[in-house]
């Protein structure tokens, strides 16, 4: 049982601190013509990446604005950041994207796009494979390949070491090559990069092939906006 | 003849008083009538911030509740609208009720062996007021939606609204954003009040952020009448109704888009640039100030949560011969630098850790149109402190009746109190246990 000093200063104890809480309630602060901005936060390493300079016809999807300037060459659909040291070639129908590195430029690394499943993702991994002289994997190995993220969604990863033959035969093999891959299966086409050159000189880039697969976008297909 | 109460025992007396609480009681049940019949037009969010959680209910629209009623069947009374600041809000009464029942049910009330279940139970009604009050201050809610093969370590608030400033910086650099609070510029509606603006300061910044003509729902509409007044680069907001056109029902809070006019004025010359800042918008406005770009925004507010979280594998389960979902199934790993942990997350399973609870919430199995066969998964991130207070609040209002009930039952049957109080206890806490651990 509680003695008679200790239910006083409780008593008080309660009674103060029910003013200092009705006070605090009352003591909302009214908002000025200018106010000073007090909060700040640092963003995630996995924030979406900065998007800049979006005009807005695109970041309120009206498709139907016409152009900034109708007499402008026509935009690459693609937006993405060149990974330093790696050469920009001109783009083509079959190469959206086409880089070269490498102290002879030995190193090549292309973004292509076909419509639809463009013959389906186990053949052209084997076809990839096969330019590599590695054997062909069966569905099961080929559904426990690693996913990357491109494009908001998942990619098959491809990494294979071999002797590198591209589209040619097998004498003009160039030896010791990696060839590494992403493939990712929309619902209207299928977007490839494939970065293919000396075993050494592709692991050293590696890292830039990563940072280069994920700062690709659609230039006018915004981001989805999550449905909550 | 004893000495009057002084003026401190008598407020004491008042704020501990039996009066009071039945008062308060009473004002809590018009705040529920109220904010139900409001939460009809108003919408969950908007009616308990009015009614439950403000200190007093800053107007009551009777019309909406006449409405609510179906009352306008018989008699349209219209837009009635009480502009009274007189009814308090349940954040007020709660924290009077708490006060009431510390001071009545803990310190004035008569103790001994025949009132003790009756303060375990005061005791536990506190602890539970308590929970509400610490859900309120600092509880987060929110959403996180990741793709197969996605990585993120933030979840988005439900509700929360904010207007972010960002300098863009080269890539790999740490990125931090200025942040602006809904409660600052929510008042800025122009419905009224044409041309209500407030500005926004900062030290670091070169340009003061105006933000100006706010709409809780709104999208930007391309202005065909380049004479319009309120079109910025080509287009104005738009104001969109609340209703749902397809089920004529009030769009949940979730569902709505805010939008604002941002002028960011240069400090030096005071040269403006104007911008619409639009929830849904596919990315932010971008202002230039020399050779500094800063991307502004209006989005849900982020919260940080300790672990990143991969989605690597999505499971739909559906029920036999229908295209009815039974079963969605997350597989991820949770992410601590180095450290990597797989978990599943599925319906009614949540995966728990460090104060966090993640539990699958929605799930797209990438067949729409626009999803592009991406399976995306969302989990809605809770943190709460006091998740569980409620429920040992409960447990412990159950054991202080069931003593009381067990003091006046042995008292009417001649029997030892404490005997068959402890007797009860036992047969209860085994009781417990049974049910725990066949459950």
């Amino acid at each position: 049982m509680m003695s008679p000093h200790s239910s006083k200063a409780a008593t008080k104890l309660a009674f103060f601190s029910f003013i200092g809480l009705t006070m605090a309630l009352f003591s909302c602060k009214r908002l000025e013509e200018r106010e000073p901005i007090t909060e700040s936060r640092e963003l995630s390493q996995y924030a979406r990446k900065q998007l800049v300079d979006i005009r807005s016809a695109d970041r309120f999807y009206d498709q139907e604005a016409p152009a900034e300037d109708p007499n402008a060459p026509q935009q690459h659909p693609l937006v993405w950041v060149t990974p330093e040291g790696w050469s920009e070639k001109p783009s083509s129908q079959m190469r959206l994207i086409d880089f070269s590195f490498g102290p002879n430029g030995e190193g090549e690394c292309y973004l292509s796009a076909l419509p639809g499943p463009a013959g389906g993702l186990a053949a052209n991994i084997n076809r990839w494979r096969s330019q590599i002289g590695a054997s062909s994997l069966t569905d099961e190995e080929i559904d426990k390949l690693p996913r990357k993220n491109f494009l908001g969604g998942p990619a098959h990863f491809v990494s294979v070491d071999g002797s590198f033959k591209g589209m040619g035969d097998a004498a003009s093999a160039k030896q010791d090559y990696r060839l590494l891959g992403l493939i990712h299966q929309a619902s209207e086409l299928t977007l490839f990069i494939k970065m293919t050159g000396p075993k050494a000189l592709i692991e050293e880039n590696a890292a830039k092939f990563d940072a280069f697969c994920q700062s690709v976008q659609f230039r006018k297909k915004a981001e989805k906006i999550p449905s909550h | 003849m004893s000495a009057p109460a002084s003026i401190p025992s008598r407020i004491i007396a008042f704020l501990s008083s039996f009066g009071l609480a039945a008062v308060v009681l009473g004002l809590l049940l018009i705040l529920t009538f109220l904010g139900t019949l409001e939460q009809a037009e108003y919408g969950l969010v908007a009616s308990q911030e009015r009614y439950f959680e403000s200190v007093f209910v800053d107007r009551i629209d009777i019309g909406a509740c006449w409405r609510a009623l179906a009352f306008d069947h018989y008699w349209n009374i219209g837009n009635v609208i009480l502009p009274v600041n007189i009814l308090p809000g349940g954040y007020l009464l709660m924290a009077i009720l708490f006060v009431n029942m510390f001071l009545g049910g803990l310190i004035r009330i008569r103790k001994s062996p025949r009132t003790i279940g009756v303060v375990i139970s005061h005791f536990a009604i506190l602890f539970m007021i308590a929970a509400g009050a610490v859900t309120y201050h600092f509880a987060k809610e929110g959403i996180l939606n990741l793709t197969e093969g996605q990585t993120h370590d933030e979840f988005q608030s439900f509700h929360e609204r904010v207007i972010e400033i960002e300098a863009v910086k080269p890539a790999g650099e740490k990125r931090t954003a200025l942040v602006i609070d809904q409660r600052l510029f929510t008042d800025l509606s122009n419905s009224s009040d044409h041309g209500k603006a407030r500005t926004f300061t900062h030290e670091s910044l070169p340009f003061d952020l105006v933000i100006t003509n706010w709409k809780q729902h709104a999208e930007p509409k391309r202005a065909t009448d380049v004479t319009r007044g309120d079109a910025v680069d080509g287009y104005f907001i738009q104001a969109l109704s609340r209703i749902d056109p397809r089920t004529s029902q009030l769009l949940a809070d979730e569902a709505l888009s805010q939008a604002c006019i941002a002028i960011a004025k240069d400090k030096k010359t005071g040269a403006e640039q104007k911008g619409i800042l639009w929830e849904f918008a596919a990315a932010p406005w971008t202002a230039t100030f020399g050779d500094q770009k800063y991307l502004i925004n209006i989005g849900r507010r982020s919260y940080r949560l300790p672990f990143a979280i991969r989605l690597d594998h999505t499971e739909q389960e559906k029920h036999p011969g229908t295209e009815r979902a039974r079963r969605f199934t997350s597989k991820v790993t949770k992410l601590h630098g180095p450290r990597e942990e797989k978990r599943v997350i599925t319906m009614n399973e949540p995966v728990r850790g460090e104060g966090y609870a993640l539990f699958q919430s929605s799930f797209d199995d990438g067949t729409a149109s626009n999803a592009g066969g991406v399976k995306r998964s969302g989990f809605q991130v809770v943190e709460n402190p006091s998740d569980h207070w409620p429920l040992i609040s409960c447990i412990i209002v159950s054991i202080g009746l069931l003593i009381h009930f067990m003091m006046m039952l042995s008292r009417a049957m001649k029997w030892n109190p404490w005997i068959a109080v402890t007797n009860t206890l036992l047969i209860v806490t085994a009781g417990f246990v049974i049910a725990y651990w066949k459950l």
